[in-house]
């Protein structure tokens, strides 16, 4: 999985940055590209917010649909996370909780 | 032509429903095309529940068939917006969680909606199945005390659903992962879990020992994955081409519920469910 691997406070930063961009906008949330602690791994003990191609060409709304690039908040939400020369490559059991029921 | 002879004969109001008609606007308003054969198919949808007296059961029900997120957010019923999550893919005429990170999150609880021991359901159109062949969740959430509502695929060999319960589960040991499922308590000891497929009802499986009369926890019910407790768990990357909840379902309102599910979905995306 490729995203980033960040601090928590980043990684809530990021998505409250997300979150604002539709709010301000008079929108509900309907979309974040989440945070996910990793339990396992090189990352352990980060959180990973998902930014893969899919997620960066998720077709949000409007006709054609926008996506998270061509928003203006883009760039800036993406810099604090390190820019996305910074993007990890993490196993998908990495965020699974080992202790989890 | 044959709606037009279903408003001759008395069965349905003409024209669009005034429900469906502002889902379609408010999908509209996203951006979305929404066209005439789709309005009607949605319209024809909840003129069938009103008229059967299933409509106001469903509680939440969404249709992600827009091929983008915020019109794939939307509630028919509520028109109020859930939340996707993580990398998923909106297709056209399904959305399909990557299986690691992607989920929906409905943004209420089972209580909030008004589901009980007296009534609940769980109810989701799988077009195409789960890569894996382990647990994996159509819909789902759970509490500390495992207190749950969930829809399920159990590996590769069953379906189960559970709802309100303490220990009765209703599974079907079948290896069809596709089509439409539905779970329901009406009772405690009144819960059934069906699946419906191209060619008709598959099975409809009972459980009908009583249980304790447990509710659940105020945890949100999550679509293509568990929220196990505040924590998000067992993703999907099924294709879900619909997916909701709602209160109880009598047997006979359960096909002609999981009927209409199937048509709207099919004339509205012009895909047949396997």
């Amino acid at each position: 999985m490729i995203g980033f691997a960040v601090t928590a406070e980043q990684a809530q930063a990021a998505n409250d940055a997300v979150a604002l961009a539709q709010t301000s906008r008079g929108l509900p949330v309907f979309w974040l590209p989440g945070a996910y602690h990793i339990y396992t791994g090189y990352h352990a003990g980060l959180t990973f917010v998902p930014c893969d191609e899919i997620i960066l060409s998720t077709p949000l709304r409007g006709n054609p649909p926008l996506t998270p690039v061509d928003f203006p908040e883009f760039a800036e939400i993406v810099e604090s996370l390190g820019g996305l020369d910074a993007r990890v490559t993490i196993q998908p059991q990495d965020i699974i909780d080992p202790d989890a029921p | 032509m044959i709606y037009q002879y279903s408003n001759r004969l008395g069965t349905k109001p003409a024209g669009l429903d005034p429900d469906a008609k502002a889902y379609a606007n408010a999908v509209v308003a996203t951006g979305a095309t929404v066209s005439a054969a789709q309005k009607n198919a949605i319209s024809d949808f909840v003129k069938t529940g009103k008229a059967d007296g299933w409509y106001s059961s469903i509680k939440r029900l969404y249709l992600p068939i827009w091929g983008a997120a915020s019109p794939n957010a939307i509630d028919i019923i509520g028109l109020t917006s859930g939340l996707f999550i993580g990398t998923l893919t909106h297709g056209a005429g399904f959305v399909q969680g990557n299986g690691t990170t992607g989920f929906f999150d409905i943004g209420s609880t089972p209580n909030a909606l008004g589901m009980s021991t007296s009534g609940g359901s769980a109810f989701a159109l799988v077009y195409e199945q789960d890569s894996r062949t382990d647990t994996r969740y159509f819909l789902g959430q759970t509490d500390g005390s495992n207190r749950r509502v969930f829809l399920r695929q159990d590996g590769s060999t069953a379906i189960s659903t559970t709802l309100y319960n303490a220990g009765i589960s209703v599974t079907n040991s079948s290896s069809a992962r596709t089509g439409v499922f539905i779970g329901v308590v009406n009772t405690t000891s009144n819960r059934y879990l069906k699946r419906r497929a191209s060619s008709g009802i598959a099975y409809t499986t009972t459980r009908t020992e009583t249980d304790a009369n447990i509710q659940s926890s105020a945890r949100n019910v999550f679509a293509m994955a568990l929220n196990n407790n505040g924590t998000v768990a067992s993703w999907c990357d099924a294709k879900m081409g619909l997916y909701g909840l709602g209160l109880g379902f009598s047997d006979s309102d359960g096909n002609k519920f999981t009927l209409a599910l199937k048509t709207m979905w099919e004339t509205c995306t012009g895909l047949t469910i396997p």
